[in-house]
């Protein structure tokens, strides 16, 4: 019996240890994401809690797009508006999820059903001069592995959609009053 | 000469004044934030910094697009789980969810993005002070654009427990923090 005790202890321990192993290479994962040539996620490490500058929904998905500190105090004084650039450390990342019908409000409200993908736009002159100083990626999630794969390759998957608002400093979504 | 020149100067006094007008209504609409209450009920004052809480979610219906944001003790609270069957979340814990009148992208895409700010709903948990309400506290403050202003909908404390009385289960908040 008492051997068998000492067993069990020992198999416990090892499923103990390997439960919390999985939760770490399941962390080490997302922020190892890399694009092929491009930015990591772990370059917007924190994302997560980062403030609020939009939100938008189309047929598809319900976003929000939340900026990091250096971006959110750009935006608070003026930029773009004011003429001005965004700096150099800016980073703004939208998270798109798939959108549900709730079945438990008492009206009629879509909220997210499924994360769908992040896209992430980050600026650093030196290093994205030719898309005039932004980073740009996108990671699809798959539910099923709880995990974030690259889109693409390069940095520059975003330039050609944001020329348009080139006048604002490539990017389309202003501050929202709140 | 003369008369022009006293046009002149009152049309300068006129600029002065009016700048002063609408400087003086700049500090009253920040003023606004700060003491904007609803009648015995709770004031906007208490989810200072809600400008920049962590996102719990998003929502759209209508004509109204929403984020829903949590103070650091709410965010806590959704990551150990909550809301679920039969679990409460700690005193301290509140919410804001900022509706905006939605529109149609101005850039051209099929998407519904914020147009002008038309309210806010905030939520917080204090179990004695809010005993009759399931511990929680609700305030709606309606928006103004042309004042830039806030103003309280209703009085009281208990506008929303009605509404909310259908996830009592879960503690009285529908709200779920999705994957990100």
């Amino acid at each position: 019996m008492p051997h068998i005790s000492r067993m069990s202890a020992v198999a416990i321990g090892a499923a103990t240890l390997a439960v919390f192993g999985g939760i770490a290479l399941a962390a080490q994962d997302k922020y190892a994401a890399q694009v092929p040539d491009g930015i990591s996620l772990s370059d917007f490490r924190g994302y997560e809690g980062w403030a609020v500058v939009s939100v938008a929904q189309t047929k598809d998905v319900l976003k929000v797009i939340v900026a990091n500190s250096t971006m959110i105090a750009a935006y608070r004084s003026g930029v773009p508006g004011n003429g001005k650039r965004f700096p150099d450390g800016s980073k703004i990342a939208k998270i798109q999820w798939t959108p549900k019908k709730s079945t438990e409000a008492p009206f009629d409200v879509n909220v997210p059903d499924h994360l769908q993908d992040i896209f992430l736009i980050e600026k650093d002159s030196k290093r994205f001069p030719k898309t005039s100083g932004w980073g740009f990626a996108k990671f699809n999630y798959a539910a099923q592995t709880d995990s974030f794969s690259p889109d693409g390759k390069g940095t520059d998957c975003g330039y050609a959609c944001h020329t348009p608002v080139a006048k604002k400093d490539y990017i389309f979504h202003p501050y929202q009053k709140r | 000469m003369l008369r022009v020149a006293w046009a002149r100067k009152d049309i300068s006094i006129a600029i002065v004044a009016a700048s002063l007008a609408a400087m003086g209504g700049a500090a009253i609409a920040q003023q606004n934030k700060d003491t904007v209450k609803v009648p015995d009920g709770l004031a906007l004052s208490e989810f200072k910094g809600y400008e920049k809480w962590q996102v719990i979610g998003v929502s759209q219906n209508n004509n109204i697009i929403d984020v829903i944001v949590g103070n650091p003790e709410m965010i806590a609270a959704y990551q150990t789980g909550l809301p679920a069957e039969g679990k409460k979340f700690p005193d301290g814990v509140k919410m804001v969810k900022i509706h905006w009148n939605a529109k149609k992208s101005p850039d051209g895409f099929p998407a519904l993005v914020p147009d002008t700010l038309h309210d806010l709903d905030t939520m917080v948990k204090d179990s004695k002070r809010f005993p009759d309400t399931g511990g929680w506290g609700y305030g709606q403050f309606n928006y103004d654009t042309a004042s830039d202003s806030f103003s309280p909908l209703g009085k009281g404390p208990g506008c929303g427990f009605s509404c909310h009385t259908k996830v009592a289960a879960k503690d009285y908040v529908f709200t779920t923090f999705p994957k990100r």
